[in-house]
């Protein structure tokens, strides 16, 4: 029976393009963010600025820096 | 009282309305003189198909019935596929074939007249299936695949567990799990490569996004990528749906990131911007499936979705959205198993849906529609003699469409030990082209739908999913 299953070299292919995208946007993310942040705190529509960083930042960034401002989950039980 | 409570009042009210009519109906001669001259006529509009021996097949079939007092029940209890309360379709003719000229209004002889009826949708495929594998390229291949005999393209994504986490592949620790059990998408550039080749403008394009607790990123990576190949006018004509339904992630699938309030504010963020600028988008995907798969009974699947869909509504309202924008934008996805239930859950639930939000939202026809997606049950398959898991999937298939479900995902047979390969991928795909194109039940709607037990069940569903909303919420 064949297992359809990831291999490593498309894990480290994964792993390299997004260190590219990282690298060539470093600046542009940082201050998406920065605005991202911002909007949130002020408590508006944050949805446009998502728009925004959304060109330029990976979904770690932009989740991790979400967590930052708000907080993150934890189960209730 | 709480909404909730307000909506169980509501469905226990519009039941007893239903009563009065039918009691109306018996007792008030002229009032069931209307209703049988309704019913007739009616009746005598169905259009005609015929089998490819000829016999001839009502394009809708309803029950044998001539009694006032029943047909009230039928119209008021249940309504017309495509009438309020919807219990027997969102829609008159679902994914019948279009109609072809000569067929239409053959029964009673008359010449066909376009402007004596109004416009028939344009059919199309309901099969869906969720996939997701490997990185974007690879779940792309499997998206071509797919669809290369489809009329209509429409995706449904299965994301890899950071993407679902909102983690990067990149993160301490996830290394191995990238690409499993979904696609790995970290970038715009991912999203770009994930759907390259399709028409994310076109009428016949939508796709479905499964993912929860990082939803508003990835829709916004979702709108980025698609005005990074078409500019910036393809948004208003963007199709398809994102899960984002975070009450479930917490009662039943744990896939959540940030706190429940910060949540539920990006999640109303992401509404409120693409009720508004994206009219063919549904922005949740209000899912059962999940409490349903991690082993609650039928019934309380019905009642918790239900009661989250009424909730989400509360919501969107209080942010002033209004709630015929928002409300045509919502749509549903339950699980279809072997359990009785299952014979007319999705039914009973399209009712309790249309009732709510016309009497206790004061929602306009459009946003009473329940529109669903069914996937068949992942649970009820099993290792052991995994070739058994064909005929299960396609008795649940025919449940799912006995209820005339909009969409439909048919699982493949392998799903308990891999994610399926090609070879199984095919035959589920198989299984609902069988079903649909040449199986001669589907040329005709709902044969068969509303034998007299089907509508006890319906019935006694319809109670306890009540009792079950109303010990949770009424005050």
């Amino acid at each position: 029976m064949k297992l359809t299953r990831t291999p490593r070299k498309k894990q480290q292919l994964q792993v390299d393009r997004l260190a590219k995208f990282k690298k060539k946007n470093a600046d542009k993310a940082k201050r998406a963010l920065d605005k991202l942040a911002d909007v949130v705190e002020r408590g508006e529509n944050c949805f446009p600025m998502l728009l925004e960083a959304a060109e330029v930042c990976s979904l770690g960034q932009i989740a991790g820096r979400l967590q930052e401002v708000v907080g993150r989950f934890r189960p209730m039980v | 009282m709480s909404k909730l409570g307000q909506i169980v009042e509501s469905i226990e009210k519009y039941n007893k309305f239903v009563l009065d009519q039918v009691k109306r109906a018996r007792t008030d001669e002229q009032f069931g003189r209307e209703l049988l001259g309704r019913w007739n006529d009616t009746k005598a509009k169905i259009p005609v198909t015929r089998t490819p021996t000829g016999v001839p097949l009502p394009r809708l079939a309803l029950p044998e019935i001539d009694e006032p007092g029943e047909i009230a029940r039928y119209l008021f209890g249940e309504g017309l596929p495509g009438e309020f309360p919807f219990l027997n379709g969102a829609y008159r003719e679902m994914y019948l074939e279009p109609i072809r000229e000569v067929e239409s209004f053959e029964k009673n002889g008359e010449p066909p007249q376009r402007s004596a009826r109004p416009p028939l949708p344009q059919a199309e495929e309901p099969t869906r299936l969720f996939s997701g594998l490997m990185l974007a390229e690879d779940t792309n291949e499997r998206f071509h695949y797919l669809t290369q005999h489809q009329r209509t393209h429409r995706l449904s994504t299965a994301f890899d567990g950071p993407t679902l986490y909102g983690i990067d592949s990149d993160a301490d620790g996830v290394f191995g799990k990238i690409g499993e059990g979904g696609v790995a998408i970290d970038t715009v550039e991912d999203m770009v490569r994930l759907y390259d080749g399709f028409d994310l403008g076109s009428p016949n394009f939508s796709a479905s996004m499964t993912i929860s607790g990082p939803a508003p990123i990835i829709m916004a990576m979702y709108i980025a990528a698609a005005k990074r190949r078409f500019g910036p006018k393809v948004v208003p004509k963007l199709r398809g749906t994102i899960q984002a339904d975070i009450f479930k992630e917490v009662q039943a699938q744990n896939e959540t990131i940030f706190p429940i309030e910060a949540s539920l504010r990006f999640l109303t963020d992401m509404v409120e911007f693409t009720t508004r600028e994206m009219p063919r988008w549904y922005p949740i995907s209000i899912s059962g499936y999940h409490i349903g798969e991690a082993g609650s009974t039928p019934v309380q699947q019905a009642a918790y979705t239900l009661s989250n869909g009424f909730a989400y509504a509360e919501m969107f309202a209080a942010r002033g959205i209004p709630v015929d924008q928002f409300g045509p934008r919502l749509s549903f996805f339950l699980d279809c198993g072997l359990d009785a239930e299952y014979i007319a859950l999705a039914r009973v639930s399209r009712r309790i849906w249309a009732i709510g939000m016309r009497d206790v939202f004061g929602a306009g026809p459009r946003a009473q529609l329940f529109k669903l997606h069914t996937q068949t049950s992942g649970r009820s398959l099993i290792a052991a003699e995994f070739k058994n898991n064909l005929t299960r999937t396609a008795a649940e298939l025919v449940l799912a469409y006995m209820n005339a479900t909009n969409s439909c995902h048919s699982n493949s047979a392998d799903e308990p030990f891999t994610t399926p390969s090609e070879e199984w991928i095919r035959l589920a795909a198989h299984g609902q082209a069988i079903l649909l194109e040449e199986s001669a039940r589907y040329r005709t709607l709902r044969i068969g739908m509303r034998s007299k037990s089907t509508m006890g069940l319906a019935q006694s569903l319809d109670s306890i999913a009540i009792a079950t909303a109303a010990r949770r919420y009424r005050k």
